[in-house]
């Protein structure tokens, strides 16, 4: 995990790294789109329930339905719309940070930093020959950078121009659209992040994305994977540091109970998580930006 | 069709001013005899605020901080010119306040506040009392305040108050305070008289001192006071003769202040003063997210680059205006066209691609959004702007008591294409309406802010249209060559120009020069520079009648 790393005045630090089936450098042809994610949070229970399981949005990133012992026993919950095996674990972690601090304060935390540029991530899909069904797209995601103006809504505007942050590593890879769902192979997503009022970046391990596209792109959609109990108590233990309450004994205790993957011996090692988002069409700046000072210093929110 | 909306049109109808569907594209034809030219009594003008900004500016320095509450400027009608506007209306009581407190404003901040005011005056004084270098200063301050030289009377009892004011202050720059507020008060600065003196070759007709003639000159070109060079020039006597008039106009020309003064042109013609009014353009942020305060502004530049880069840079033809795929655009308005921004900070050049169907001014964002309603398009504003701005052809107003909103879009009427078909339906709307509505159903691919669209509730929008019978266009970019090439867009222009120029609407004894402005308009390939410099030589800017002399007025 890369949560060692304080990265505060970064926007949104995004990589995808080359996992199974992906490969860097491929000329795509046909059209595309880019898109700049204006919201995103954590994906949760509503509340409902379907034949006595929890109702999640999510995906189903193992591949498999229900609870065996490879998700060290944890049960799946059922997305809104019905999709089985939905791999949320993340979200009993998320009700009890919630709790502990205030409903809705991560979110806006987050939603925040979107909103002042600190937090740009773009999602570039090229090589659609067919915005409703295609076998092969390319997907490139990178991090923005630039202060985005922000719509009557309190969003990020559309078709707004961005710089590539020249820190950024684009990642990419290659999906399928299927009834105009996109829908990726596992990779490694690192997202930063606020909790415990501190910046991070979470990476979600054997990540998936599962988006609504349109010819104007990424519209909105999911992205899942792993966060390892390991990430996240380090991430506890620099917010203790900065604060009274402490999080890391809490949570060193209870993560193993709530962990569904990446087994190592007995024991599940990560917690399942999904973030929802919503992004609008963006362009970038076909010129160079000018040179500017990288102030990153230290992980500390200013809120 | 409701009562109101035949009261609507039978009131248009009634008022009957080029409402019979007639007009269109200029047919060959036999010329007419003209009347020789006759000019017009010079007019009252008082400054605009966007004149009295310019020529402040240009006596204190450019770090002045003009008052930004001054006389408002009035059109004299919805379409009309400030230029004409501000020789038609009076100052009102609370205007004069007004000037009186931006006088001492300005004064104060040149002559006390100042860091160096010596350096303003240009002289020492020797004294509280200096009167050699107050009288210095205040012939100078004065020749470029009110555009000539300062009468020796008038410079000595300019000086009387300084002296007077400086003896009662103790202060030297206290005291000129008070006669430089004098100078910024008077009529003289104020308002441009336009009198002349009789001409020694055409009887009857005034002619306008060269001063006058200079000031002309200078707020036509440069929308500010002549500066220190004109002056001299017409001190020399080089106005006096067509060869020196001409080279000074082409200096003019030449000079960075006649960007400004195309852009106050423009910015009257077009009405772009309206965008910096949010309320004038205001549109429901539940339909529009890009809407925000700095769109109108945005937009503004936007026109007022794009004309002045067709004019000056590329000196290009007045058709381009229309047809023209190249703008300048910053972040706001590049999210509104849906295309990249071409610069990180302020404005760049952008051109749009030629499968776009965004073109010319009636492309841009500035004429769009102050040509729609809050929350909708408007087929009749925009054909109506288009028809009374651009191709100069009045169309009267709807009577006042007449409710002129649209039927809300329906499953039957889902295109503002339907909902407005009942005025071209109507034979009593239709006499009006088939003016404006044909013209502004080909920018309906336009939302009310401007951005692109294909559809209108789902229905596949129907772009076309037509200027009057026989003048047909597919869409936008179609409508755009019709009036790139239609000499009504051309000639509307130059009368616009005159306009302007003039300070009054044009009467049927000045047909001749504007036909003689208008031929040599289209000689030079509708070049807007040469315009100017024909507009600025021609008798039509030297010549007045005595001022008690009218004529009837020429639409």
């Amino acid at each position: 995990m890369a949560m060692a790393t304080w990265k505060p005045e970064r926007a949104l630090a995004l990589v995808l790294l080359a996992a199974a089936g992906f490969s860097c450098g491929s000329e795509a042809t046909g059209e595309s789109a880019l898109a700049v994610v204006t919201t995103i949070g954590f994906a949760s229970r509503n509340g409902e329930m379907v034949d006595a399981i929890d109702v999640s949005d999510g995906i189903d990133l193992d591949a498999r339905v229900g609870g065996d012992a490879d998700s060290c026993r944890k049960v799946d919950f059922v997305a809104p719309d019905g999709r089985p095996g939905i791999d949320n674990q993340f979200t009993y972690l998320f009700e009890i940070v919630e709790d502990m601090a205030e409903e809705g304060t991560i979110e806006g935390i987050v939603q925040g930093s979107i909103n002042n540029g600190r937090l740009l991530m773009m999602i570039d899909l090229e090589g659609v020959d067919d915005w409703v069904n295609d076998d092969d797209v390319t997907v490139r995601v990178f991090n923005g950078a630039g202060r985005p103006t922000l719509g009557s809504d309190g969003y990020i505007v559309p078709d707004q121009t961005f710089d590539k942050d020249p820190g950024s590593e684009v990642s990419v890879g290659h999906g399928r659209i299927v009834d105009g769902v996109l829908e990726t192979d596992p990779f490694e997503v690192e997202l930063p992040m606020a909790f415990f009022n501190v910046f991070f970046d979470l990476r979600l391990q054997n990540a998936r994305v599962r988006a609504h596209v349109s010819p104007e792109g990424v519209t909105d959609g999911l992205v899942g994977g792993g966060v390892s109990i390991e990430d996240i108590l380090g991430i506890a233990e620099m917010a203790d540091a900065m604060q009274e309450v402490q999080y890391r004994p809490i949570l060193s205790t209870i993560l193993p109970g709530f962990a569904d993957m990446e087994k190592v011996g007995n024991a599940c090692t990560a917690l399942s998580a999904n973030l929802r988002f919503e992004s609008r069409r963006a362009f970038l700046y076909t010129t160079e930006p000018p040179p500017s000072a990288d102030s990153s210093a230290d992980g500390v929110s200013e809120d | 069709m409701t009562t109101s909306a035949r009261a609507l049109c039978a009131g248009l109808l009634l008022v009957g001013l080029g409402c019979d569907g007639s007009i269109g594209m200029r047919e060959p034809q036999p010329e007419p005899e003209q009347p020789a030219f006759e000019p017009q009594p010079g007019p009252l003008r008082r400054l605009t605020a966007t004149e009295y900004r310019n020529t402040v500016r240009d006596l204190f320095g450019p770090d002045i901080v003009v008052p930004s509450s001054l006389e408002e400027d009035q059109r004299p009608d919805e379409h009309g010119l400030v230029a004409v506007g501000v020789s038609t209306f009076s100052v009102s009581s609370a205007g004069v306040q007004k000037y009186e407190d931006a006088a001492y404003s300005l004064a104060e901040q040149a002559l006390v506040q100042a860091e160096d005011p010596a350096a303003f005056v240009g002289c020492t004084p020797g004294g509280t009392v200096d009167g050699a270098c107050a009288s210095r200063f205040l012939e100078r301050f004065g020749r470029r305040a009110w555009r000539r030289p300062l009468s020796p009377a008038e410079r000595d009892r300019l000086v009387a108050i300084a002296d007077d004011a400086a003896e009662r202050t103790g202060d030297f720059h206290q005291g000129l305070v008070y006669a430089v507020a004098t100078v910024l008060q008077s009529p003289n600065f104020v308002f441009r008289a336009e009198v002349g003196k009789p001409s020694p070759t055409r009887a009857g007709w005034n002619e306008l001192t060269d001063y006058e003639l200079a000031t002309r000159l200078s707020y036509l070109l440069w929308s500010t006071t002549p500066d220190d060079a004109l002056l001299d020039a017409v001190a020399a006597g080089d106005l006096t003769t067509p060869a020196g008039l001409e080279a000074e106009v082409r200096r003019m020309l030449e000079d960075p202040k006649a960007r400004q003064g195309l852009r106050a042109f423009f910015d009257d013609m077009l009405i772009l003063d309206k965008l910096l009014e949010t309320s004038e353009i205001q549109k429901d942020p539940t339909v529009f997210l890009h809407y925000n305060a700095e769109v109108g502004p945005s937009a503004r530049e936007e026109t007022l680059r794009f004309l002045e880069d067709l004019v000056f840079e590329r000196e290009g033809s007045w058709g381009e205006a229309f047809t023209s795929r190249r703008t300048f655009i910053d972040r706001t308005l590049a999210s509104i066209y849906a295309v990249p921004a071409p610069a990180r900070e302020g404005f760049g050049a952008y051109e749009f691609p030629a499968e776009a169907g965004r073109r010319g001014i009636l492309g841009h964002v500035s004429f769009l959004i102050a040509n729609s309603n809050r929350a909708t398009s408007s087929a009749t504003k925009r054909g109506a702007y288009i028809r009374q701005v651009l191709l100069c052809q009045p169309i009267p107003p709807p009577p006042p008591d007449v409710d002129t909103a649209l039927e809300p879009s329906s499953p039957s009427a889902p295109t503002l294409r339907d909902r407005v078909a009942r005025h071209l339906q109507d034979p009593t709307c239709a006499s009006c309406h088939q003016l404006m509505d044909p013209l502004g159903l080909g920018l309906e691919n336009f939302d009310a802010l401007g951005r692109w669209r294909t559809t209108e509730n789902d229905v596949t929008i129907d772009p076309s249209g037509y200027l009057n019978d026989g003048v047909a266009f597919d869409d936008a970019a179609g409508l755009a060559e019709v009036l790139a090439d239609s000499d009504l867009a051309h000639d509307c222009l130059v009368r616009t120009l005159y306009r302007y120029g003039t300070g009054h609407h044009e009467v049927a004894s000045e047909s001749a020069a504007l036909r003689d402005l208008q031929r040599s308009f289209e000689a030079s390939d509708l070049n807007v520079k040469a315009l100017l410099l024909a507009l600025a030589t021609s008798d039509a800017l030297r010549f007045v009648l005595p001022p008690s002399d009218a004529a009837e007025v020429m639409e």
